[in-house]
């Protein structure tokens, strides 16, 4: 458990979260280039119902 | 407030659920031994069925119901502060449940009941499944009104006063599975027992199926509401931090109430009785359902980043290694948030109405549900255990190591589990099925998926027997538990006012009943104004 001056500590406590952006962010960008690989690639390319 | 009254009663319900799901667990190496194919002793299409119907009711109506209204009266009762409201009917209520499962029982184990653990006629079980399944959700009412009396005697008592959030989420979930379990339950008493008794020759398929979607879909959030409530109010205090905003759980948990029950027809997107253009609806909102979860993720790992942080975590990912990896809450949490975004991957696929068609009935849903349930849900069910098991018994968990090892390998089990099923999904591998005697170069193809899926189903077997061996283990511990009081997390910022929409659940209680009737009305009337060629729409 790290040592944290009081001042430190109400720091963190009034940051924005930014490493939770940076993350949801990525996620979002995988999700939505999976999506899009998954329609494009997959599903379009199968072509029509024959 | 002694909690003794409150904790014996979630303890029996609890142990009922795991019980149901150890049972389900070894039934599912079976199953994935028999659909192999790899050896031909095992196969039998009419045990597999029957051991597929039976894990299905096991995992998914026997383990929920059990560990919801265990964990329910238990958040109940410590968060409130204040004892279960009219305890000889939380009991019957318990009681009802115990007498639907048996009953159910019956009929699944002597494979009368072989209907896939769902209630979609043409495929007909003997009374008795479809009579007992009534029970256990008539039995689950009972605690539906439990948490609704047991908040509103607490506002009463407290007026102004905020409502604690676990009990908020509780309630919404309660009231959310009361109005979700009327289609299913309409389905049941009108159409499936009528027919399975032999009163009337006939029923509507369509209606039956719509009534069921009626259910089908928000089940899911009644399984994940604990899960989600746990990751909100148990999560940031075990990391080590603060919940990073209260409102914003009350946010999810009030949408998890209204979008989760109006969205059933994703499930119907292949059955040709529902028009495109109520379809096209339930997929825009089967996307808003997404929010409330998308609130949560960044809720949760925004007061995991405050607790990483606080333990010395730096830079931009550094918080991440700083967590407490040895708290089981915390390593489950993580894990299971894990198993939620590659299983909510396939859900968007699913949930997208043209690219379903090219998934619907294929082994990927299959991947899917098992990461989203059996994966994110029950990661989570086994963190509450390994929390409120010491609370409850006063003994201290029995093996902290243990329980992390059991964490490790349902996560492991199940990725080795799922992942190979999402590809056979999209190789063209249908669910459902006890044996694949198809194109033997096309089966070929699909064996590395096969041994896999083995693997597996058996890392998960050992997994929930190590689960039940360590909760089992716990009762006789000679070391006491230090505190039995559930320390609920602290929001980041002190809630000191909270509007009353935030605060109370009745008005979005008649928001969900008339979006229901938007959504499901027409579609459900239909079958009484059109010629249904001589079935049976409502038999009494």
């Amino acid at each position: 458990m790290s040592q944290l001056t009081p001042e430190e500590e109400d720091e963190i406590l009034k940051s924005a979260p930014r490493g939770t952006f940076a993350l949801l962010l990525l996620l979002a960008v995988l999700l939505l280039a999976g999506w899009a690989y998954m329609f494009f690639f997959m599903f379009i390319e199968n072509g029509p119902v024959s | 407030m002694d909690h003794t009254d409150s904790a014996r009663l979630s303890l029996i319900s609890m142990w009922v659920g795991f019980i149901a799901f150890l049972a389900a667990a070894i039934m599912g190496v079976y199953q994935v031994l028999e659909r192999s194919g790899l050896i031909p002793a095992i196969e039998s299409p009419a045990l597999y069925f029957a051991s597929v119907s039976t894990h299905g009711v096991l995992m998914g109506f026997v383990l929920t119901t059990f560990l919801v209204v265990g964990f329910g009266y238990y958040t109940a009762t410590t968060s409130l502060k204040q004892p279960v409201w009219n305890k000889p009917l939380a009991w019957f209520g318990f009681y009802i449940c115990i007498t639907g499962v048996l009953m159910a029982a019956v009929p699944l184990l002597t494979g009368q009941a072989s209907v896939l653990y769902t209630f979609y006629p043409p495929l007909k079980a003997h009374p008795a499944f479809y009579i007992g399944a009534t029970l256990l959700v008539a039995g689950s009412w009972v605690w539906c009104l439990e948490m609704v009396m047991m908040m509103t005697i607490w506002k009463r008592a407290h007026p102004g006063d905020t409502v604690p959030l676990a009990m908020y989420g509780t309630t919404a979930n309660a009231i959310m599975w009361f109005i979700t379990s009327l289609g299913v339950t309409l389905e049941a008493i009108f159409q499936l027992i009528p027919w399975s008794l032999g009163l009337i020759d006939t029923v509507d398929v369509g209606l039956a199926r719509t009534l069921f979607s009626w259910t089908l879909h928000a089940i899911v959030y009644f399984w994940l509401f604990p899960a989600y409530i746990a990751m909100y109010t148990l999560l940031p205090k075990a990391a080590g931090g603060k919940l990073f905003s209260d409102q914003m759980g009350r946010v999810a948990f009030i949408m998890l109430l209204v979008f989760s029950i109006p969205i059933g027809f994703h499930h119907l997107y292949m059955d040709p009785f529902q028009a495109a253009g109520w379809k096209f609806l339930h997929m825009i909102g089967t996307f808003m359902v997404a929010v409330p979860t998308l609130i949560t993720g960044f809720t949760i790992i925004a007061s995991l980043e405050v607790a990483g942080r606080l333990r010395g975590g730096k830079g931009l990912f550094g918080w991440i290694a700083a967590l407490p990896w040895s708290n089981p809450m915390v390593t489950a949490a993580g894990l299971g948030l894990l198993m939620l975004t590659l299983g909510g991957f396939g859900g968007m696929i699913n949930a997208s109405y043209s690219m379903n068609a090219m998934v619907h009935n294929t082994q990927w849903v299959t991947g899917h549900f098992h990461l989203i349930f059996a994966g994110t849900t029950v990661i989570m069910y086994f963190a509450i255990a390994y929390y409120l098991w010491p609370k409850m018994t006063g003994r201290r968990l029995y093996s902290n190591t243990l329980a992390l090892t059991q964490l490790w390998l349902w996560f492991i089990g199940m990725l080795v589990l799922t992942l190979p099923w999402h590809y056979l999904g999209i190789a063209g591998q249908p669910r459902r099925i006890s044996s694949t005697p198809y194109d033997p170069v096309l089966v070929q193809q699909w064996d590395a998926s096969e041994l896999a899926m083995i693997v597996g189903g058996l890392i998960l077997m050992i997994s929930a027997l190590m689960l039940v061996y360590v909760l089992a283990r716990t009762h006789g511990n000679s070391q006491q538990e230090a505190s039995l009081a559930v320390e609920y997390a602290e929001p980041l910022h002190p809630v000191l006012r909270i509007p009353p929409l935030l605060n109370g659940l009745a008005f979005w209680t008649v928001l969900v009943v008339v979006y229901m009737v938007a959504s499901y009305g027409y579609p459900i009337l239909q079958f009484f104004l059109m010629e249904t060629h001589g079935t049976v729409p409502w038999s009494i």
